[in-house]
């Protein structure tokens, strides 16, 4: 199910437990990441707040560019994707994410056991070793009608989840916050007919 | 999602310990042949969402490092423990035989009993405590967390609050050294002051540091560490000499007034801005948004006011700043809590008073070992202030040492408590995971259940009380209620103890309301209400609902708040409580230390290895320290430092940030390899013994740099 995800950078308290929800639903691999909460900081004065780090699906997405296999495309519901079964494991869509927003499996669980070895684990939760993933705007609750685990863990109302044609992740920022963030804001995908 | 995934799917519902019991956070788990698999908010549960650390409990469960069987030591206390794997009935005839021996030769009072982290098994130790016949009980909370505040509110107020998330008559807020974004309160407690500044409730904060809590202030009182004496005096100085107190209450409810307002009046804002770092002009602007915006509410924290060497007055002086405003037990304004569920006697963690031999505890008071050092602590608390324990080993007045959750971290110059465990006759520890820093120095270690493995306690909410629906224990882990009650009739001690049957004490327990185990497993979900009254209306006070003989007045000896605290002289201490300056920084120690400062993802030391998912957020111990700070030390951003004080040195990776202010370095406390309490030295607060554990000197380099 398409729809957008919205990230107000001015609510967000750092809490981190979107990132550990993520983790929870989606049982990535140790060192896979696809959702961070990073501080940014300003001086004079000082200001602190968090940033959303995980992938926007954006529009020239340049990890599908980099693919040398054709792994990752735009799926029906208009989320970047990355197909686990074509991915080679060479890790370009990593180092062309502007974003950080992809990683590369290893081997090995949190316990030291092989990857996604476990039975009860749903098919969204197994992840191959060695291929890169990302975040997946929680496609298999979104069908279902739930918004993504992030969204719904988080009780600051920092994350939004409406649903809306095509799927797009937009960040919220006050002036203060652009301020903080400075030349990064023009990184961020900010609402439409917004300044940045 | 709420449906089961499969037709193997088991639901269950626990409790999250993450934060040490206090919200408590109900779970909502699924299971597959006895394997949690994953965990969800519990539906219409008070606290209404999880945080990460909750998450973090899921993994706990099947970390291979878990504790699964009972362990003993093979070589001298303070080696390498070698531990021997043994059977419970081994382990518990290991305990009995030097606990009886204890008890034959030296006495009861010689065996210490302790409650850390997490707090569940207080109700049942301290049965087994006064069963033994034991005086000495402590806890985390009496060592270095809650009780030191409470002690202040119930010498000023006459009731233990921390105050109280705002309602709808209330105006403006004074948030006091506690950021519930990242920890205890009522959970989701940040989101509640959100919508509370978003409807025009005007928020002062005072913190030293910068946190999403100072994020939301209208005005943020950035103190120095410790100096919160000053600052309320610099607030009630403003408040009074502007008139803007409420002055009938002030005359009619607050004991000694006038000798409050004498020494406030030295307090102007300039002679508060020398002795906080706050500016004069701030410090107006907070008094007069706090008075001009009433009622005012306030929220504190457990701890944060308390960790230094004027704990007790330091948040006794905070306390008189709603009183002087004549917010305490107005609408909208601080609430009196009431005396709550019957038979509670306070929050769950307690345990129920009749259930924990709280009669028989308290009548052993003249054995208590801190009756003489902090006299009158051990007339208020009926937990033992534990901060003398070397003290007493030397003496020979310990003999031996059980500890539920026990972390020898917790105590300032860790080392000396380390030594003091290696001198016992016998030392037990009861915990989840083996944790070197405190196992290396007992005898016996048994494993714990974790959350979603035991029956015991229950959650109590107001009136409200909901029931866990377990997994079995991995391994052989029992309840650590079950340990508590199997050990005391391993120790003859059985017809006390419920032959160690947790369900019988959890009878016992819920007998007094005429709740059965079966009512909360039928209602499960939506818990069971005990029928009675709800909290008292505001201006109890005023209808004689406070105090246990029916007059008007707060529950103080005075029937007032007290500015002046009879108690304290009694006891020979000031009657006001006055302003200590803390220690001052100096050409040896620059800087000022706290510790303690939550991060979201932990609360102790328990969350680093053992929840990888939490430890991969940040796995190494970080000094904060501002750019100012940083740059004349040559100390970029993760660069390896050396952090040392007086007492004690540690070796850490610099965290360059404006969160915490210039001439203030903060550090979390609890990590094994960078232990910041050894910082700490043993210079306590002469009324609550509290350790000064945000209020040290010490300085800060670039690892192997100049020292």
């Amino acid at each position: 199910m398409s729809g957008q995800l919205t990230f107000d950078v001015d609510a967000c308290t750092g809490c981190l437990t979107c990132a550990v929800a993520c983790k929870h639903e989606n049982r990535t691999p140790p060192g896979v990441a696809w959702l961070g909460i990073e501080a940014r900081e300003a001086r004079r004065p000082d200001r602190i707040l968090w940033l959303r780090r995980s992938c926007v699906h954006c529009p020239d997405a340049p990890c599908a560019e980099a693919c040398p296999s054709g792994a990752i495309r735009r799926g029906a519901g208009g989320a970047v994707e990355i197909r686990a079964e074509i991915c080679q494991g060479c890790g370009s869509c990593a180092a062309a994410c502007p974003r950080r927003a992809i990683a590369l499996a290893g081997e090995l669980d949190y316990f030291g056991a092989p990857l996604s070895a476990e039975p009860w684990l749903e098919p969204h939760q197994r992840h191959a070793p060695g291929r890169a993933s990302k975040c997946t705007l929680c496609e298999h609750r979104t069908t279902a009608g739930l918004a993504p685990a992030c969204v719904e863990a988080c009780s600051g109302g920092a994350l939004r989840w409406q649903r809306a044609a095509g799927s797009s992740v937009v960040y919220l920022a006050s002036t203060d916050a652009r301020a903080v963030l400075g030349s990064e804001t023009h990184s961020l995908p900010l609402p439409e007919g917004s300044s940045p | 999602m709420i449906q089961p995934h499969a037709a193997d799917e088991s639901e269950g519902y626990t409790f999250c310990d993450g934060c040490n019991g206090v919200p408590f956070c109900g779970i909502r788990f699924w299971s597959r042949d006895g394997v949690v698999t994953r965990i969800a908010p519990w539906p219409d549960f008070p606290t209404p969402a999880l945080c990460a650390k909750a998450y973090g409990t899921l993994q706990r469960l099947r970390h291979p490092d878990r504790l699964l069987h009972p362990l003993r030591r093979t070589t001298p206390k303070g080696q390498d423990p070698r531990w021997e794997r043994i059977s419970w009935d081994a382990a518990y005839d290991l305990a009995a035989e030097q606990l009886e021996r204890i008890r034959r030769v030296h006495g009861p009072h010689a065996v210490f009993f302790y409650v850390g982290d997490p707090k569940e098994p207080r109700a049942a130790v301290q049965r087994l405590a006064a069963a033994f016949g034991s005086a000495n009980y402590g806890t985390e909370s009496s060592t270095a967390c809650r009780r030191a505040a409470q002690l202040a509110e119930q010498l000023t107020y006459g009731f233990p609050t921390l105050g109280n998330l705002p309602g709808p008559l209330t105006r403006s807020m004074l948030i006091w050294g506690t950021n519930p974004a990242y920890s205890g309160q009522p959970y989701p407690c940040h989101e509640e002051l959100a919508a509370a500044k978003a409807r025009g409730v005007r928020l002062v904060v005072v913190d030293p540091r910068q946190t999403p809590t100072t994020r939301l202030a209208d005005v943020h009182l950035a103190l120095r560490p410790a100096t919160d004496a000053a600052l309320a005096a610099g607030l009630i100085h403003v408040i009074l000499r502007e008139g803007w107190h409420d002055r009938a209450f002030c005359e009619h409810w607050i004991h000694g007034f006038d000798a409050l307002s004498a020494y406030a009046a030295g307090f102007t804002p300039e002679v508060t801005e020398r002795h906080t770092g706050v500016p004069a002009a701030k410090v107006v602007e907070a008094a007069r948004l706090y008075a001009r915006s009433g009622p005012g509410g306030l929220l504190t924290s457990a701890q944060s006011t308390t960790h230094n060497r004027n704990a007790v007055n330091n948040h006794r002086a905070l306390l008189l700043v709603p009183a002087v405003c004549g917010y305490v037990d107005a609408p909208g304004g601080v609430a009196f809590p009431g005396p709550g569920l019957e038979g509670m006697g306070g929050p769950w963690a307690n345990g129920p008073p009749a259930f924990s031999l709280r009669k028989e505890l308290l009548a052993l008071r003249a054995h208590r070992l801190d009756l003489e050092a902090f006299p009158l602590w051990a007339e208020q608390m009926f937990e033992v202030q534990t901060n003398l324990l070397p003290e007493w080993v030397q003496a020979g007045k310990v003999k031996a040492f059980l500890g539920w959750g026990l972390n020898a971290m917790i105590w300032p110059e860790t080392h000396v408590y380390q030594e003091a465990l290696d001198a016992l006759d016998f030392v037990l520890a009861v915990d989840f995971f083996e944790r070197p820093q405190t196992h290396r120095h007992v005898d016996l270690l048994l494993p714990a259940a974790l959350n979603f493995e035991r029956r015991a306690p229950f959650a109590v909410f107001g009136r409200r009380i909901f029931g866990r629906r377990p997994v079995k224990p991995a391994g052989e882990a029992r309840e650590d209620w079950q340990i508590a009650l199997e050990l005391g009739t391993r120790l003859g001690l059985g017809e006390r103890l419920f032959h160690g049957d947790v369900d019988q004490a959890l009878d016992a327990i819920l007998g007094q309301w005429k709740v059965s185990r079966a009512d909360l497993a039928a209602a499960q979900v939506g818990g069971v209400t005990v029928p009675g009254g709800g909290p008292p209306a505001p201006r109890a006070h005023e209808r004689g609902a406070m105090r246990p003989d029916g007059q008007p007045g707060f529950p103080t000896p005075t029937g007032k708040i007290q500015a002046v605290s009879v108690e304290l002289e009694r006891h020979g201490h000031p009657g006001l409580p006055e302003y200590r300056p803390p220690p001052a920084p100096d050409a040896r120690f620059p800087l000022r230390l706290v510790s303690g400062a939550r991060l979201p993802h932990i609360t102790h030391s328990k969350w680093r290895k053992d929840a990888p998912w939490l430890d991969e957020l940040g796995s190494e111990p970080l000094v904060q320290v501002h750019p100012d700070d940083a740059e004349p030390r040559g100390i970029r951003d993760g660069a390896p430092v050396v952090l040392w004080s007086a007492a004690g040195e540690l070796r850490a990776q610099a965290n360059v940030t404006v969160s915490t202010p210039p001439g203030v370095v903060s550090m979390m406390h609890g990590w094994a390899q960078a232990n910041v309490n050894a910082l700490v030295p043993r210079e306590l607060d002469p009324i609550s013994g509290f350790p000064p554990l945000k209020d040290v000197i010490c300085e800060l380099s670039v690892a192997g740099g100049p020292a």
